[in-house]
């Protein structure tokens, strides 16, 4: 299982695109001067339409703790300081006023960055929502989740579906869903909220023996898989 | 099934006003020009949330046009539409905001019918109940006996539904005649035996409640029609 930074960015109003483009470049040409494979799974804009706006997300997989360390090292440590850092984060404060990160892990029926890219995507709209569970509840909610949600939701006109468990904390999961446009979220929605012996009924259904509470935004990339700085 | 929109945004600089305005002048056509419904313009009413804040009410007929308008919201890359220039613009006036998609229920009233009925109001109650997963049924059919209960009480359901996306919120928008009305509500609601029975009848269903008054714009459809010169916003 991948460790992945999940970011939830509090932009300036009216730079988002700016923002994105900003951290895309500097991460993509980072990693490339150390000779590293695209490591990032998206860059996104929240729609103001569900929760907090305007937010961006980014996505990033570091895949193992010392990759993790790494980074963190790159920012705090003081013989590991990375200067390059340094001058984005402090040159783009016109950007972004802060944020909230989690540190993610994938579950093993998610695919990593390099398996998306192979199967390419045709999702241009995401629902992104953080998940809450009851206390320790959250491994087996998302193993439900991937052995009969991803199939209901993927019946229901899904194109992508993946599941987090968010670290330091028992109790949250990230998901992902990714559809073809608003269309294909307008039929989601229909189906959700039709009652009947569906699939995606018993799943709605099934769910709440886990999900204490849900914040959604719904998300369209700037940069998904890849962008002008990745591969 | 109808859908409904609602948006907070939080005002910066004083520009309620401008903002509320360029709502009216700017956006709403726009939105109407794609099927878009004005439910509700206004001021959230500070003394009873944030503030300084507004509140927009919209509603879309279904789960498609819900699809199309999302894929025509703007963005910060959008650039071209009059649309995008509204976005950009708009955060002369506001900053941040909040937004809910809420999914009609049966009971649900109808919009038009509502006008035809000459349904009048300068004040509205936005309320979110939040129930516990698991007791979504229970919980509508108690948002459907509140409705009942409170129609000779002076509140009126404008519209009620799941808020998308969640499995513990409800949301429902009540209509005050005034700010009279509303506060004549909270002073009689609490020792309301009937009321207080309905509460008590759903402990096990919901678990918390909340809700915020808003301050209607004129252009609000239920703003009196006598009185189509209300009194700008500040």
């Amino acid at each position: 299982m991948a460790v992945y930074l999940h970011e939830i960015v509090d932009v300036v109003p009216t730079r988002a695109a700016d923002y994105l483009d900003g951290i895309g470049r500097h991460q993509g040409e980072q990693r490339r001067a150390r000779g590293e494979k695209n490591t990032m799974l998206g860059l996104w804009m929240g729609l103001a339409a569900t929760g907090p706006f305007p937010v961006a997300i980014n996505l990033w997989e570091n895949r193992t703790w010392q990759r993790q360390a790494e980074a963190m090292e790159s920012q705090f440590e003081p013989r590991r300081q990375n200067a390059e850092l340094k001058n984005w984060w402090l040159s783009n404060l016109d950007l972004r006023r802060g944020g909230f990160d989690r540190l993610i892990e994938s579950t093993d029926w998610t695919a990593d960055v390099a398996t998306l890219r192979a199967r390419g995507s045709t999702a241009r709209l995401f629902v992104h929502q953080i998940v809450r569970t009851g206390g320790d509840r959250v491994d087996e909610y998302l193993a439900a989740l991937g052995r009969e949600g991803v199939p209901a939701l993927e019946g229901a006109g899904a194109s992508l579906v993946c599941g987090y468990r968010v670290c330091l904390r028992d109790d949250e999961a990230l998901v992902l869903v990714g559809l073809h446009d608003g269309a294909a979220l307008g039929r989601l929605l229909a189906a959700w909220h039709t009652e009947d012996d569906s699939r995606l009924a018993r799943w709605r259904q099934r769910e709440d023996s886990w999900v204490r509470h849900k914040d959604t935004l719904l998300l369209r990339p700037r940069h998904f898989l890849s962008s002008p700085w990745h591969d | 099934m109808a859908i409904h929109l609602i948006a907070r945004s939080a005002i910066e600089g004083g520009g309620k006003q401008a903002y509320l305005e360029a709502v009216a002048r700017e956006f709403r056509p726009l939105a109407e020009a794609r099927g878009q419904r004005l439910v509700v313009l206004g001021s959230t009413i500070g003394s009873t949330a944030r503030w300084p804040e507004t509140t927009e009410i919209w509603q879309v007929e279904d789960f498609a046009a819900l699809g199309s308008l999302l894929d025509g919201l703007p963005c910060d890359d959008s650039t071209h539409s009059a649309e995008a220039r509204f976005w950009r613009d708009s955060f002369a006036h506001r900053g941040r905001g909040d937004g809910r998609i809420v999914v009609g229920t049966s009971f649900s009233p109808d919009l038009d019918q509502q006008l035809r009925d000459g349904l009048e109001a300068r004040v509205f109650g936005v309320e979110e109940l939040r129930f516990f997963p698991g007791r979504r049924r229970e919980a509508l059919a108690g948002l459907a006996a509140r409705a009942a209960l409170d129609r000779g009480r002076g509140r009126h359901l404008l519209l009620a539904g799941e808020v998308a996306f969640t499995n513990d919120l409800l949301a429902a928008v009540w209509a005050y005649r005034d700010l009279p009305s509303c506060n004549a509500y909270q002073a009689e609601h609490a020792p309301d035996p009937e009321l207080r029975a309905w509460r008590t009848g759903l402990r096990e269903t919901l678990a918390s409640s909340f809700e915020y008054w808003v301050y209607a714009s004129r252009e609000t459809p239920f703003w009196p029609r006598a009185e189509r010169d209300g009194a700008a916003i500040w």
